[in-house]
């Protein structure tokens, strides 16, 4: 059932939740190219963390840490686990892309109306791409419409929505 | 920096930096490379010597074997914390303790001179290089604490290459970069822009890791810290030349900063001047010889907004020809802000813009124009006009007339749609 926007904000948010369904649907091309730039991204700031905490793991003596091992690699865990769900989660919610997706003009909607996934939506369909990825782009890249067997149950779809020189 | 290697500026074509001043200092640190070949290998027999005497127990005087690391052959021509001088500073830039130091070192420094020099000349770059390089190297050398390092040769181009590199952040901070990563299409270049990305990509883990550095033990054999300093001598150095040229911050490359300061500044005090139409006039010109300049369209797009009665129709269609995509997409503020100055003047938005202007970015300057209530009747007839040139797309059409019909359902007087 469609809901009917109620202030003209609303109404213009509808109208490019609708382009964005009008908007072809992304080739495998840019999504394996926008998926390698994400890596880079979260090789890049994993790394940064990684190398930090490492140096402070390596001389807890001379900064008197030695009772904290157990804290500094939990504040590890949390560091990147909240990077983690920033990126691949949060920026998916809010902006409808990772970094990697949005610079390279693609979305990911929802496939009835255009608009932005949920959290939960988001992360479900991660688990998905996870367990099933070999799988899920193999079917994916036999479907006409190129969706993948995490976007079909998740209703989600990936859209290209910019062109590229 | 290696997953993502910045290219060039974005720049047109025509200003791209070109190889050649890379591939002069690269030949350079080859040249040297083997030309001290001899140097560094008769370096590697003594320590492998030395070694083995503290091996066989010949060694256990600390001082003693001090006295032996003070004598190695690589410090006749390098510097180390113990040995330092300002001859054997600047040739340090030059030396290489192995060939993939070398390959590494000659990769950075063809990316750095040849990014720098889409602003500055060769001579410039490259007397960058070799003061950031030298202070790079000497900061390292001054920063370190621990005796066990007092005769280890600090070498290597790369404090000159982050040298070149703080240049660069400096000069494009405002403007994008484009990168390579490594996806082999037309997919596998990106622009981002300088002042965040650049950071992250290039000092950033390197400010991290040379903390660490100041800890006894080390992680690898990298100097950070000299990447650090030569990172920040550069910065400093070109912040003193860029105030020396009096360049100003919204030109972005070499060629419109020679124009402006030899022909279009000279020109434009000539004339009668009018600062009003001396502005528009400079502007224009400039984009028109690097129409990529975000900076500048957004400059002009503000002015036209602040003296919309000032110019003709002819004069703002002139100027709407640089607001492409990309631009309107990232400026939307700047843009909606002339859009709101243009139809509360009584003033048509240029026809051929809107035609190429695709409907997601005339949403998104809707979205801004409809943030405040007294403008909310400008989106009605931003989105007719935008109907009115889309006549060959009937699809869009099609599109524009239900999205009409909502909007002026939210709107608290209704203007006539198109075609009534």
């Amino acid at each position: 059932m469609e809901i009917k926007p109620s202030n003209l904000q609303e109404t213009l948010t509808q109208a490019e939740n609708e382009h964005w369904l009008d908007c072809p649907n992304c080739g495998w091309g840019l999504r394996l190219a926008s998926i390698i730039l994400d890596a880079i991204f979260i090789y890049l700031i994993l790394h940064g963390i990684d190398r930090l905490f490492l140096a402070i793991t390596l001389h807890e003596a001379t900064l008197k840490l030695q009772n904290y091992s157990f804290f500094i690699s939990l504040f590890e865990l949390f560091f990147k686990a909240s990077f983690l769900f920033l990126y691949l989660v949060f920026s998916v919610v809010f902006w409808g892309g990772t970094l990697g997706k949005l610079l390279l003009g693609i979305r990911i909607v929802d496939a009835r109306d255009g608009s932005n996934l949920t959290v939960s939506t988001v992360a479900v369909r991660l688990v998905w791409v996870f367990v099933t990825h070999i799988v899920s782009i193999g079917i994916g890249f036999y479907r006409p419409d190129r969706r993948a067997f995490h976007d079909v149950l998740t209703n989600s779809v990936v859209k290209k929505v910019r062109g590229r020189a | 920096m290696i997953l993502l290697v910045p290219t060039t500026p974005e720049v047109p074509r025509f200003h791209r930096p070109t190889w050649g001043g890379s591939f002069v200092v690269a030949l350079m640190l080859v040249f040297c490379y083997f030309q001290f070949l001899p140097v560094l290998e008769a370096d590697q027999d003594y320590i492998d010597y030395l070694q083995v005497l503290k091996d066989e127990g010949l060694m256990e005087d600390p001082t003693l074997e001090l006295a032996y690391l003070a004598k190695r052959p690589l410090l006749n021509v390098s510097i180390s914390p113990k040995t330092w001088g300002l001859e054997k500073g600047i040739f340090s830039n030059f030396l290489h303790g192995g060939f993939l130091h070398l390959f590494l070192n000659v990769i950075g420094v063809v990316a750095g001179v040849r990014i720098c020099t889409a602003f500055i000349p060769f001579l410039c770059t490259f007397s960058i290089f070799l003061l950031g390089g030298t202070f790079g190297l000497w900061f390292s050398t001054f920063i370190n604490i621990h005796s066990s390092g007092d005769y280890v040769p600090h070498l290597g181009a790369s404090a000159g290459v982050f040298a070149l590199m703080g240049t660069y952040y400096v000069y494009n901070f405002r403007f994008r970069t484009s990168y390579f990563f490594w996806f082999p299409s037309k997919h596998g270049t990106i622009s981002l822009k300088t002042s965040w990305f650049f950071f992250l990509d290039v000092i950033l883990l390197e400010l991290l890791l040379s903390t660490a550095q100041l800890l006894p033990q080390s992680f690898d054999g990298v100097d950070h810290i000299a990447h650090v300093g030569g990172f920040f001598a550069g910065v400093i150095l070109a912040l003193l030349l860029r105030t020396a040229q009096r360049w100003p911050s919204v030109l972005q490359t070499r060629g419109e900063f020679l124009y402006w300061n030899n022909f279009l500044g000279p020109k434009l005090k000539e004339a009668q001047y009018d600062p009003i139409q001396a502005s528009y006039t400079g502007w224009i010109e400039l984009l028109k010889i690097n129409f990529f300049n975000d900076q500048l369209k957004s400059k002009l797009a503000n002015h036209l907004s602040a003296h919309i009665k000032s110019f003709s129709g002819e004069q703002i269609k002139l100027a709407f020809r640089y607001f492409g995509p990309t631009f309107t997409r990232l400026f939307s503020k700047d843009v909606a802000e002339l859009i709101r100055s243009l139809l509360k003047n009584g003033s048509s938005i240029p026809e051929d813009w809107l035609k190429r202007t695709p409907y997601d970015i005339v949403i998104r300057l809707a979205q801004t124009l409809a943030k405040s209530k007294q403008d909310q009747l400008l989106v009605l007839e931003l989105i007719l006009s935008y109907q009115k040139a889309q006549k060959s797309n009937e699809r869009l059409r099609q599109k524009l007339n239900l999205l009409i019909e909502k909007v002026q359902k939210m709107q608290p007087s209704r203007p006539q749609a198109s075609g009534e």
